[in-house]
């Protein structure tokens, strides 16, 4: 049997098994996350018409001028438009809680201060407002589609976030824009990133420089006045961004908070005074409608689907009939989806096709009754035919269009059965009622009590299609989703397979090799069976939902069971060089075991520190850890903690170093520009940080700017220049012997493979460190020392591992050091949701918004401990004691790359093939469970970040392996013509 | 914890550092005391182990506070291995009594 695969079929293997899992991964993404479901084409006046008769639609009315349609829509519709005018006031992140309070509560004390006008109103009965609940994912774009289609977009939304595009679907603004009406749009650019070419005016923002939280609202303020006083507008759109910036960079309880919302505040008196109080007349009226897109966590961000992520609002300001009660117009509820059919029903436009939210009943209380029965019946109409079109069979047969034939008795009934049952049965209760309601009303009896059953009837249609509507996880392609699966499943085999086959082959070689060596290693030792322990216990938590919100517990557990198991073996070896006898070897022996122990020691220490500095997850996160302990503690201390935390990191970085014997002015240099990029570093943090106003300017920027090219450049000049350095030491001196002696050729490969390591531990020094002080520039002030103790932790094992020697298996040890920066990625503070996500170290040394740089920015971010894990790999090869696998061959480049390579590539690869495989079918078996778009959706998109994280590292690490062989073949090839 | 495993420990062996390493690293137990040391103490470990995978559990029963589920789990062990440990004493005393007949 060939055992052996040769390098280059290896790596043809695995780069094809890695192209197949990008295959699998995209057609399952595709599949799972329905991009769109929503119909195409855009409500006319049929929407005005029952569905249920084939009316003759005609096509002329379509292409009615704007205003004939407007009045053709007044005269079908039957319901006289409440307003002419409309100030949508989207105030981006505003929690409803700030202005509505929670739970029968009114809002806080200082926060109701801060807006005493809008409060006033709503005392006063001028105003109505909502908890308007938006559907996950909570970030703006989707979030305004919704709004004004009613429809509830796919999850890859929150993808598209960064990279709008024209919004093409039925929505509110195409609506008014066909009856001709004018619109005006101030503030964030999305708007016109969704509707290029639709505002006859407009100021766009851009709502990526986070840092900024005055400019953008005095860009937006500035028109208000002007725009106030023409009246060539129909709708007039103001964005404000500030206070989400203000969340971003303070979280809820930031000092900012009361100025903006005060500020907010004056703007709603200035339109509310400008244009609703003057006009007692019924032309011409306008409505104010205050919205926000989603709300934010305690820290400021946004993504999730917590409470407080949902929890928007929607305020009705200037509505004709008055609510009395304070408590009346502040504790109702509705969804973000209702405000789309709302508005339309009250401007007289169809409804959007893809809506699927219910009108707000309270904001139609000064129609007629007659009049609401009727907005009702358009949105149930429009309901029913979104329903016809997602459920084929729903033809709801015997229904007769011209009279309605059923008598009273037999309407009413209990509806239950399957889902086109039930939404028939609902909606012919409903018009049916209707119809009594209406003879009825001709003879005048009963009527009040009529009317309200009718109503009840038609939200019960309403509320329960809208459900449907909104939860049903739409249609998935099964053949792309089986085909996805199948081909990440197989990739997944053949990385795994891959690495039996290597680990059968390093076996033989080991025993060819260490024959004289004890015989223990043949056995199958406690820390190899916990490392496949560990990834069955990964894959089960995954299915449960509460495990993958809390995911953080089992990284840390399983993590310091392992490295417990392993100082337990550690502390084995040291018991068997006491019991025999006094010999050198035995004191050596020892002595590597004491620095094991106490290297894993340090290791486990800095983990549990690391574990309390956040608390994580989703449930806990209230209980106290010392991130929020420093931060009570005050600014000043977080500085000087973030100033310690530079000097370690240098000085570490610099006794790693120090090591290294060969060529010392080299290394010096390299010790130079890592203690001068540190200082950079220092004075960046000194200067800029901590100040949130002074963080934009010119010189931060210019400075961080200067940083990022300094460690860029240092880096791939160590890449490039070190193999070129580093001493081929023995060859000198050998070269002048003869040349074919089979011993010299051992010595010679011996000297090359030195020469290699030192190279590789130079390149893998400068990535950690140069990684290092780049995460130490870009994450949160409150995260610099977990940057420290992550790196203490992967010097530590360096160490534990470079004092082992053979004993121990390659791959414990890499997947030892994956789980490492996977429990790290925890540490730092991320979790499975996507509120966790740092939005505003992404833009540090970014000058002007690029979608694609601070992108990059945030995954460097949020990956930052398992990216210096995988970095480390590279240093990790330079310290394995792999020369006495040389000795027997005759080592080509080839041999000598797949040697060194292929564990610290593999291993990695292969676990994260399980783990992704794993959860796409966990995902698959969730997708009706409650969670799946809260919970496990979000995580599955860290899970595919993860492998794209993985990717880049492998990647880093075999082109640096593979970029190193070939120049000290090269170099060989040199000295051997010479 | 430390009542179930350090403390016995300590009673027997005090300071000799080859036993310590024996038990708890090697879990070569040779003698009938340390048997009834070793399996109860890794017991206790092991149970403890297990006892604190309920609690990042959304159940919100008043159970999965901190300390309780691992404090059970940690008995229950150490009681298992208790009596794993005395019939392993009472086999092998068998085994021991029947080899001089």
């Amino acid at each position: 049997m060939s055992s052996s695969i040769t390098c280059s079929r290896l790596t043809i293997y695995s780069i094809a098994a890695i192209l197949l899992q990008i295959t699998g991964l995209s057609l399952f993404v595709l599949g799972f996350f329905p991009f769109k479901p929503p119909l195409s084409g855009v409500s006319g006046p049929e929407s005005f018409r029952s569905p249920l008769c084939g009316s003759v639609e005609d096509r002329n009315e379509r292409a009615l001028p704007p205003d004939q349609l407007r009045s053709l829509y007044q005269e079908i519709s039957s319901i006289p438009r409440s307003f002419d005018r409309l100030i949508l006031m989207v105030i981006d992140g505003l929690p409803a809680e700030f202005v509505l309070g929670k739970d029968d509560q009114p809002a806080s004390k200082d926060l109701m201060e801060a807006m005493p006008y809008t409060q006033s109103l709503l005392t006063n009965g001028m105003a109505i407002g909502y908890h308007a609940k938006a559907a996950p994912p909570t970030v703006t774009m989707p979030r305004l589609k919704a709004m004004v289609s009613g429809a509830i977009g796919g999850f890859l939304d929150v993808a598209f976030n960064f990279n709008t595009q024209a919004f093409l679907d039925d929505n509110l603004l195409g609506q008014f824009l066909s009856i001709g009406w004018k619109m005006v749009m101030h503030g964030d650019e999305t708007w016109l990133k969704l509707f290029p070419g639709l505002f006859t005016r407009h100021d766009g923002v851009s709502s990526f420089y986070v840092k900024d939280t005055v400019g953008v609202d005095h860009n937006v303020s500035r028109h208000l006045r002007d725009e106030l006083n023409r009246d060539d507008w129909n709708i007039l759109i103001l964005h404000y961004l500030g206070l989400d910036h203000v969340g971003h960079i303070g979280g809820r309880n930031s000092f900012l908070m009361a100025p903006k919302l005060t500020e907010m505040d004056e703007v709603i008196k200035m339109i509310h005074l400008s244009t609703i109080e003057p006009q007692e007349n019924d032309q011409g009226r306008t409505l104010l409608m205050v919205v926000s897109d989603h709300g934010m966590t305690e820290n400021g961000n946004h993504g999730g689907s917590s409470f407080e992520e949902t929890d928007s609002l929607a305020l009705f300001i200037g509505l004709r009939a008055n609510v009395s009660d304070y408590a009346l117009a502040t504790h109702n509820t509705a969804y973000q989806v209702d405000i789309a059919p709302t508005l339309a029903l009250l401007y007289g436009v169809p409804i959007p096709k893809n809506n699927v939210g219910v009108l707000i009943e309270e904001i139609f209380d000064s129609l007629t009754d007659d009049q609401k029965l009727r907005a009702l019946e358009l949105n149930s109409w429009q309901l029913l035919r979104l329903l016809q079109t997602q459920l084929p069979g729903l033809s709801c047969g015997n229904f007769s269009c011209d009279g309605f034939s059923y008598d009273h008795s037999s309407g009413i009934n209990t509806c239950s059965g399957s889902v086109e049952n039930l939404h028939c049965c609902l909606f012919f209760n409903a018009a049916v009622l209707h119809n009594s309601w209406k003879s009825n009303n001709v003879s005048r009896s009963n009527c009040r009590d009529d009317y309200s059953s009718t109503v009840a009837a038609y939200y019960d249609f309403l509320r329960t299609a809208s459900e449907w509507l909104s939860h049903k996880a739409t249609d998935k392609p099964v053949d792309l989703l089986a085909f996805g699966v199948t081909a990440m499943l197989l990739s997944c085999l053949i990385l795994l397979s891959l690495l039996f086959l290597l680990c059968k082959e390093a076996y033989l070689k080991e025993k060819q090799c260490l024959s004289e060596l004890n015989t223990s290693m043949h056995n199958w030792h406690l820390d190899e069976t916990f490392i496949l322990v560990v990834i069955i216990i990964l894959v089960i938590s995954m299915g449960s939902s509460s495990m993958v919100e809390e995911e953080q517990y089992i990284w840390h557990f399983v993590t310091s069971t392992l490295y417990l198991v392993l100082l337990r073996k550690a502390i084995q070896f040291l018991q068997a060089g006491m019991v025999q006898s006094k010999l050198n070897v035995i004191k050596e022996n020892n002595r590597r075991s004491y620095f094991q122990i106490s290297s894993i020691i340090v290791l486990l220490i800095s983990r549990r520190i690391l574990r309390g500095w956040h608390q994580g997850g989703v449930n806990w996160t209230h209980l106290p850890d010392i991130s929020n302990w420093l931060e009570q503690a005050g600014s000043d201390h977080i500085k000087s903690i973030q100033l310690v935390s530079g000097i370690l990191l240098i000085s570490l970085s610099l006794f790693a170093l120090s090591p290294l014997r060969s060529k010392r002015k080299f290394v010096l240099v390299l010790g130079f520009i890592c203690f001068a990029s540190g200082l950079l570093v220092l004075i960046h943090i000194m200067k800029f940080q901590g100040h949130i106003f002074a963080a934009s300017n010119y010189g931060a920027i210019l400075m961080a700017q200067i940083i990022y090219a300094v460690l860029g450049i240092s880096t791939t000049g160590t890449l490039i220049v070190s193999p070129w350095l580093m001493p081929v030491r023995i060859s000198e001196t050998c070269s002048s012997n003869i040349m074919s002696n089979s011993v010299t050729t051992d010595i010679q490969n011996k000297s090359v493979l030195a020469g290699l390591r030192d190279s590789a531990y130079v390149i893998g020094w400068a990535y950690m460190s140069c990684c290092c002080l780049l995460q130490l520039l870009l994450q949160q002030p409150i995260n610099s020392m977990p940057i420290v103790l992550l790196f203490v932790q992967i010097l530590a094992s360096m160490l534990y591992y470079s004092s082992g020697g053979p004993h121990r298996k390659q791959w414990v040890e890499v997947a030892a050091l994956y789980y490492l920066g996977m429990a790290g990625h925890f540490g730092l503070g991320n979790s499975n949701s996507l509120a966790t996500i740092d939005v505003a170290g992404a833009y540090i040394g970014v000058s002007s918004h690029s979608t694609l740089l601070s992108g990059i920015l945030m995954f460097i971010i949020t990956f930052a401990s398992p990216i210096l894990a995988l970095f480390s790999m590279v240093m990790y090869i330079s310290l394995k004691d792999t020369s006495y696998l040389v000795i027997a061959q005759n080592a080509d480049s080839g041999y000598l790359l797949k040697m060194m390579v292929s564990f610290p590539c593999l291993v990695p690869l292969g676990l994260n093939s399980i783990l992704l495989t794993a959860y796409t079918i966990i995902l698959l078996l969730m997708r009706n469970h409650l969670f799946v778009w809260s919970v496990f959706s979000p995580k599955y998109l860290y899970v595919c970040a993860t492998t794209a994280c993985v990717y880049l590292g492998v990647t880093v690490v075999a082109a640096t392996g593979s970029y190193t062989c070939l120049v000290f073949a090269l170099r060989k090839k040199l000295q051997r013509s010479i | 914890m430390s009542v179930f495993t350090f403390v016995p420990a300590a009673c027997v062996f005090g300071s000799l550092w080859t036993d310590w390493q024996r038990i708890f690293a090697h879990t070569k137990p040779v003698r009938a005391i340390d048997f009834m040391i070793c399996l109860p103490a890794h017991g206790a470990v092991i149970g403890a182990w297990f006892g604190a995978w309920p609690m990042p559990l959304d159940w919100e029963r008043p159970w999965q506070e901190w300390p309780i589920c691992v404090s059970y789990g940690a008995i229950t062990g150490y009681l298992v291995a208790m009596v794993a440990s005395i019939s392993f004493v009472f086999v092998r005393g068998g085994r021991q009594h029947v080899k001089p007949d």
